[in-house]
């Protein structure tokens, strides 16, 4: 039945196919040889490429504390609208839909629904969308982080804020942002072809560093008094601004700094740009009257007068080369102690001419006019005083009354607590500690002295002659009864850059600390072109400083450190005991 | 009846290339399942040992009845594959009916049912195939199934029925004349997608006619037959799903159109390449983990392979499937019976086909088709056919002796 032609030519048709069979097999081979031998390389780079993404993982930012641990700056969890277009089916009626929501344009929304892979629709949400909207798919609610400031407008320019990319852009969150902003980590995520993100525990990985917390010299509840008695002076008297400091003149902590009008660091955008700025340090006027005080201190150090010198025979005029400088009120003839006490301009310059313009020089300087006081703050000034070499002789004459040099709220104020510390200057200081996320104190600030401005026993006489200045002198709105007040009031014209004085344009400030001879609170009061009423310091600041002074000192806790040596004298303040005017 | 003696005729090489193929796709598709839907893994296992049962029960039936059954398996198979085309269904793809938890391909079962009525239709030729009067029943039987596939539509498994005929005819023996006259028509479709490569075509064919001095009506039919071919396809092509087109398109330039089909190919290279000569390791793979690769448990389970046991795994599985159907050749070789010549061939050309064109897609030698791999790819109808067939195999191999 089977012939053998046959069967031999079936044995070759298997040869065959075997061989074939084989052939491919060959082939097959080769090729996956090919692809993941010699093209490895490639297809794990495209993998790893296309299955991974590196993401940055954000550190917790520090907290900010005032004094007494009561939270200024913290962070809160929020939610964030956004959208994975390439999941949306409908891309035009949902950009229709999103648009009819309130969150942006149609058109906007519509492009970036084409275009983009990811979008932010609306970040930080502050209502729950409407179900509709979250319904869509491809439209997704995040978790996100916003920094928060619980008490708003209260220490705006001060702390400053944070931009969306939560890196601090004014204030101490500017100044301490790697310090606040820790170390961002990063981590590698799975990525489905969704574009879904994975963790993947085989991946490298890098945890993000914590930012460290920082506690202020700041008292929240001075500052709050401040603002708000700041704030109704500020509207009685239709004033541009105004800028009030509180310090510690023994130690040089800030216990308050307000500016008004602030902003809500919350939303920070919503502001002119020029409400940002901290004017204590970064907005620059003549400082007037309240000056006065180096003249004084130069010329009792370079012991030119005793204190009962007749200084100014009563004239109230004297001349500088062509120009009459004169007395703003009329006064009998003054000594050396009622010129403070009576702000006279006349007895002003007459002193510094008998001090010498190269050593008053050396006195603005010492006192820390015309260089930064190390305050750790953004966009501090730095001052005007010039060359005394370049001034003029009656240059020389306004510098001794105030006229003629620009200075710095704080460095003012400064200047005063160097007499309020028997004369030793000090470095203001915002920071109180610094803490590590875990709870340990990392560094305790404490207080630094810049130089001695002035001997001891000057700055005893300085003191007395600034406690008569309230008690009898120009001050006298800023009396309280029971406590001793050494103040000086300033009546600044502001020059303009082209037409100069004389426009009706002041700053009237009051500085002063109290208790008069071991101080514990120095207040600087600058009230910024007062328009309704007097717009002399005081008449507009002085008044503000006993107000704010006498609200302190109901705060048991001051009441207590400020009274503790002067309990002999038996006169705690607990209520609204106010000195009768005039 | 069984006799003791005679059990030693079952083949144990094939049942253990078998049963260890099936062994590594269950692992592979309990990767590729793991984090999706594990219950697949779960009915896979189940199919495997159903599969089992039929391979073990089959060998011991009697060949009467495969033989005498042949015709009405085949034309039952052609009944439920009409089935689907008159059910409603849900989704567009008319592939399957349904029942409680199983999804019913009549489509595997008419490869089944394909093989049977043509080794039968051959056992009855005695002399080589030189008329082509001859071959009209086999193109029938071959055709009606295909179309009905096509019509599903589902270019990929449509295209094993014609290939199943040309295993079986390689086995029986063709006159020269005719297989030209089988050949020529599928070159006019592969020329005939540009004018100018067909008219080319045609001008040689001419000349090869002028020359090859064959009788008038041989030649005229000859010309005839790709005339038509040549004019039918480009309208035929229009007529294809756009994804068929895509798919045939894709093969040629796989990186043009990385998110359309030839992303398949993209992401079964970027798997395979990734996993190096050692692998990533099992339950390792980052790519079909992550759904970057398609249809990883049924289409691209090699892939899935390549990704996890490299190149190494590869090239196991790659020589199992090539010692499986040289087994199975070597069956034939002994087999005395023609007609389980037949049907062997037409098993083992299914299994080369299915094996082949589904790794060659997997590593971007061959289109993107959608064929199972056998014995690893998840899929009921399939995996049961598979071992339904290896059955077959053991059975003619048991009884290798009988005319």
């Amino acid at each position: 039945m089977i012939d053998n032609r046959r069967v031999k030519e079936k044995e070759i048709r298997i040869k065959i196919v075997i061989f074939l069979l084989i052939s491919i097999w060959v082939f097959f081979f080769a090729k996956l040889g090919y692809i993941q031998i010699f093209r490895k390389g490639y297809y794990s780079e495209k993998s790893q490429k296309q299955s991974v993404e590196k993401i940055i993982v954000w550190p917790e930012r520090g907290k900010i504390f005032d004094r007494n641990g009561k939270l200024i700056a913290t962070n809160v969890k929020t939610t964030t609208l956004v959208a994975f277009p390439r999941k949306i089916k409908d891309k035009k009626k949902t950009a229709l839909l999103l648009s009819e929501q309130g969150y942006g344009s149609f058109d906007k929304l519509y492009r970036d629904i084409k275009r983009k892979n990811f979008i932010y629709i609306k970040r930080n949400l502050e209502k729950k969308p409407p179900k509709k909207i979250k319904e869509i798919e491809g439209i997704d609610l995040l978790q996100d982080r916003k920094r928060f400031y619980p008490y708003g407008s209260l220490c705006s320019s001060l702390i400053g804020f944070v931009g969306t990319e939560y890196s601090g852009l004014e204030g101490l969150e500017f100044e301490f942002d790697t310090l606040l902003g820790g170390k961002p980590g990063w981590a590698h995520l799975q990525k489905s072809p969704m574009g879904l993100l994975y963790p993947h525990p085989a991946l490298p990985r890098k945890s993000p560093k914590s930012g460290k917390d920082i506690a202020l010299t700041i008292d929240i509840d001075i500052q709050s008094i401040v603002h708000s008695e700041l704030e109704k002076v500020i509207k009685s008297t239709s004033a541009k601004g105004g800028i009030v400091v509180v310090v510690n003149p023994r130690t040089g902590e800030i216990l308050a700094m307000v500016n008004v009008p602030g902003y809500d660091p919350n939303y920070p955008l919503q502001y002119d740009n020029k409400l940002w700025i901290n004017c204590a340090i970064s907005e620059l006027f003549e400082p007037g009257s309240t000056f006065k005080i180096v003249t004084a201190t130069a010329a009792l150090e370079e012991k030119l007068f005793n204190l009962d010198d007749i200084v100014e025979d009563g004239k109230g005029v004297t001349t500088v080369g062509r120009v009459k400088i004169k007395d703003a009120e009329k006064h009998g003839p003054l000594t050396f102690v009622e010129f403070v006490e009576h702000s006279s301009n006349v007895a002003a310059t007459k002193i510094a001419q008998k001090i010498g313009k190269k050593k008053f020089y050396c006195y603005i300087r010492a006192f820390g006019f015309g260089s930064r006081t190390k305050i750790r703050l953004p966009g501090e000034e730095k001052g005007f005083v010039g060359s005394p070499f370049h001034w003029t002789p009656l240059k020389f004459a306004t510098i001794s009354f105030g006229q003629g040099v620009s200075v710095t709220a704080l460095q003012l104020i400064y200047a005063y607590s160097a007499i309020a510390n028997d004369g030793v200057l000090l470095n203001p200081f915002l920071v109180r500690s610094i803490i590590s996320n875990k709870g340990d104190t990392l560094y305790t600030s404490t207080p630094v002295v810049v130089r001695r401005v002035m001997k001891e026993e000057t700055a005893q006489i300085l003191k007395d002659i600034l406690l008569g200045a309230v008690d009898s002198g120009t001050g006298k709105f800023a009396r309280i009864n029971g406590i001793d007040i050494a103040g000086k009031t300033g009546t600044a014209e502001k020059s303009k850059p082209v037409v100069g004085y004389g426009k009706g344009e002041y700053v009237a400030s009051f500085i002063g600390f109290l208790p008069a001879k071991t101080p514990q609170l120095l207040i600087g009061v600058f009230i910024d072109e007062p328009k309704e009423g007097l717009h002399w310091g005081g008449y507009v600041a002085a008044p503000l400083f006993r107000k704010i002074a006498q609200r302190i000192l109901y705060l048991d806790k001051y009441n207590d450190k400020i009274f503790n040596d002067h309990i002999a004298k038996g006169s705690r303040i607990k209520s609204d005991e106010t000195v009768k005017d005039n | 009846m069984i006799e003791k003696e005679r059990l030693r005729f079952i083949d144990r090489p094939l049942i253990i290339f078998t049963l260890s193929i099936s062994a590594i796709g269950l692992l592979m598709i309990y990767s590729a399942t793991q984090t999706t839907n594990i219950n697949l893994f779960y009915k896979q296992i189940l199919w495997s040992i159903i599969g089992v049962f039929f391979m073990f029960g089959i060998i011991f039936i009697s060949r009467k009845y495969l033989y005498t059954f042949s015709y009405w398996i085949y034309i039952i198979s052609l009944i439920l594959l009409t089935l689907p085309l008159f059910l409603e269904h849900s989704s567009q793809a008319k592939r399957w009916i349904d029942f409680y938890f199983f999804q019913f391909q009549p489509s595997e079962f008419a490869k089944l049912g394909l093989i049977l009525a043509l080794a039968v239709y051959f056992s009855t030729k005695k002399e080589i195939i030189s008329h082509p009067g001859e071959l009209a029943l086999p193109f029938i039987l071959t055709l009606v199934p295909f179309l009905l596939v096509l019509i599903e539509p589902d270019l990929g498994t449509a295209i094993i029925f014609p290939a199943i005929l040309i295993f079986i005819l390689s086995v029986k023996g063709v006159r020269s004349k005719l297989i030209l006259f089988i050949l020529t028509p599928v070159l006019s479709f592969f020329t005939a997608f540009h004018w100018l490569s067909w008219i080319i075509f045609i001008i040689i064919l001419i000349i090869f006619l002028s020359l090859y001095r064959q009788s008038f009506v041989y030649s005229f039919s000859l010309f005839g037959a790709n005339s038509i071919v040549g004019t039918a396809t480009p309208i035929v092509w229009r007529h294809l799903k756009p994804y068929q087109q895509q798919r045939i398109l894709s093969f040629l330039n796989p990186g043009a159109d990385p998110r359309g089909s030839g992303w398949h190919i993209l992401q079964s290279k970027i798997a395979i390449g990734s996993g190096g000569i050692w692998g990533k390791g099992f339950l390792q793979g980052t790519q079909h983990k992550l759904f970057f690769l398609p249809e990883q448990h049924t289409d691209f389970i090699f892939s899935v392979l390549g990704e996890e046991w490299g190149l190494i795994g590869a090239l196991v599985v790659l020589t199992l499937f090539l010692l499986l159907i040289v087994r199975i050749i070597t069956i034939m070789r002994s087999t005395r019976s023609e007609w389980g010549i037949f049907l062997l061939s037409g098993i083992a050309g299914y299994l080369i086909f299915q094996i082949f064109m589904n790794i060659g897609m997997c590593i971007n030698i061959l289109p993107v088709v959608g064929i199972p791999l056998p014995f690893m790819s998840y899929g009921g109808s399939q995996t049961i056919l598979s071992f339904v067939l290896i059955g077959i195999v053991l059975n003619i191999g048991y009884n290798r002796y009988e005319y």
